[in-house]
């Protein structure tokens, strides 16, 4: 038992951080372009291009900017999660 | 095998900003339709069928005695032995995806399902064949659905409609008078849409939701067994569940139900037997008014091709379509109508597939109407048809159901026949 929670645990901290987007609640602000700009631009409409439902994998280097697109959507349509936590 | 239905609430998020929300459903598909191409449903059986309508007289439903006459009862299956006789009788999902029915089956084994639901909800108006199903012979999609909420365990089945189609109501309420089946069948009445006939849509309305697709987090072919807490729906096409019918009997062979409509005399629903071609259906509805150039295969989702030999001697056959650059969809053809010029009939689908949007996804309810503008701007010669292309790409792949990728993928076929002689 002690060896199982010790490895799901060490799985968890190593999954990679995915940013994924909710369609429904994107109203296309377009604050993540201005946070994210690295990984994403807008559309026509103002609606973020480089973020899918399916998520999209964040490198280290730019998850500070990946938190803040998140934390500043408008909408609460960006999440950042770790892959192996949905 | 699960994926939460519920995972992302539909309320809006915290309102920082005031911003556009999401768009109600807009008004009824086929109202924008040139007036030669149909804006409702074929409805009409036209002549008796060759397998599941063998026999059927247009018009006139027909009744349990009838029905047991010649089919007799329906089979009580294992789940194992439903899913054997489903595979050996290569049935796919009949309303468009085509996705094998017996993986769908087989992957709720062991699974809690609460509901069988039969979709005869039909959105697409090009198509008929499932209102025809439902009108004459309702019992034999009843078996089918009972045959496989027996087999999977599941306690209730439901049977999804379209508001437009009352008489549907009327003809299994009368079919289920005549029935026991030990276990409650009921008839469930959603919105008339584009996609409110979309299985996750039809889902997320039975289990208590709005009549909008959802986003299930999987492929879209097997996304239709869907987790509700810890119990599953297994949903089909009205069409499929009355070829399980004739299956789960061990009856074979094969037909082609398809729709046919727009150029031709009398447009409406035809069953073909295996090998009936294209040039057969056109003849079984009335025959072809003035020469057409161009068909529509696979409804308005579906793929433009010339109207030629070639395609005139194309089985009615998913695999014949697909070769030919056609899709079998859900069985609906259209023949452009020879004096419509194909830009005006490419302007009112477009605004067709326009108004299907579920109002759900941006790219989806902004693009497909400023597509829509374009082509119609084409269409009068104010408009350029260099701009549809960068538009098009900007909803392709976009959004949560099928819906704008595959009103782009229709709409490029149709650029890419008609060219750009404008």
């Amino acid at each position: 038992m002690t060896m199982t929670a010790t490895r799901s645990r060490t799985r968890d901290t190593q999954g990679d951080h995915v940013l994924t987007l909710d369609w429904q609640r994107c109203a296309g602000h377009g604050v993540c372009a201005a946070a994210l700009g690295e990984r994403i631009s807008l559309d026509t409409w103002g609606y973020p291009i480089g973020v899918t439902t399916r998520g999209e994998v964040i490198p280290a280097s730019l998850l500070g900017a990946a938190r803040l697109a998140a934390a500043a959507c408008p909408a609460a349509a960006l999440r950042l999660q770790r892959s192996d936590r949905t | 095998m699960t994926a939460p239905l519920a995972g992302t609430p539909l309320g809006a998020g915290p309102a920082l900003i005031a911003a556009p929300g999401p768009r109600p459903i807009t008004g009824l598909p086929g109202l924008a339709l040139p007036g030669r191409l149909p804006g409702r449903l074929p409805r009409e059986l036209l002549a008796p069928g060759t397998l599941l309508l063998a026999g059927v007289e247009p018009g006139r439903p027909v009744n349990l005695v009838e029905h047991r006459r010649r089919w007799a009862t329906a089979p009580i299956l294992s789940l194992d032995d439903l899913v054997a006789r489903v595979a050996a009788h290569e049935i796919v999902g009949a309303g468009g995806a085509g996705f094998p029915t017996d993986r769908k089956l087989s992957s709720l084994a062991g699974s809690r399902v609460s509901h069988v639901i039969v979709n005869g909800a039909e959105g697409e108006t090009a198509s008929g064949k499932d209102g025809v199903l439902l009108g004459h012979v309702p019992h034999l999609v009843l078996d089918g659905a009972v045959t496989t909420a027996r087999a999977l365990g599941a306690p209730r089945i439901v049977v999804r409609i379209s508001a437009d189609r009352p008489d549907l109501a009327i003809s299994l309420a009368l079919a289920l008078a005549e029935r026991q089946d030990g276990l409650p069948i009921e008839v469930s009445i959603g919105p008339t849409s584009f996609v409110a006939g979309e299985a996750t849509a039809v889902i997320r309305a039975i289990i208590g939701g709005p009549a909008l697709p959802a986003d299930l987090g999987r492929p879209p072919s097997i996304r239709t067994g869907v987790a509700r807490r810890r119990s599953h729906v297994m949903l089909s096409n009205a069409e499929t569940f009355a070829r399980m019918a004739l299956a789960s009997r061990g009856v074979a062979g094969r037909s082609a139900l398809a729709s046919a409509s727009g150029a031709v005399r009398d447009p409406g629903v035809v069953e073909l037997p295996d090998g009936a071609t294209v040039a057969d259906l056109a003849l079984v509805a009335g025959g072809l008014v003035g020469t057409p150039t161009m068909l529509i295969t696979g409804g308005w989702h579906g793929r433009w091709v010339p109207w030629d030999g070639l395609t005139a001697g194309t089985e009615l056959t998913r695999d014949a379509l697909s070769q030919l650059g056609g899709r079998w969809g859900a069985g609906a053809f259209v023949w452009i109508p020879e004096d419509l010029p194909a830009w005006v009939a490419l302007a009112g689908i477009a605004r067709e597939l326009a108004a299907g949007t579920a109002g759900q996804c941006g790219p989806c309810w902004r693009g497909l109407p400023a597509i829509a503008d374009v082509i119609a701007g084409v269409a009068d010669g104010t408009g350029r048809h260099d701009e549809i292309a960068d538009l098009m790409a900007q909803v392709d792949g976009r959004g949560i159901c099928a819906h704008p990728s595959a009103a782009v993928a229709a709409l490029r076929s149709a650029l890419d026949l008609i060219g750009e002689d404008r």
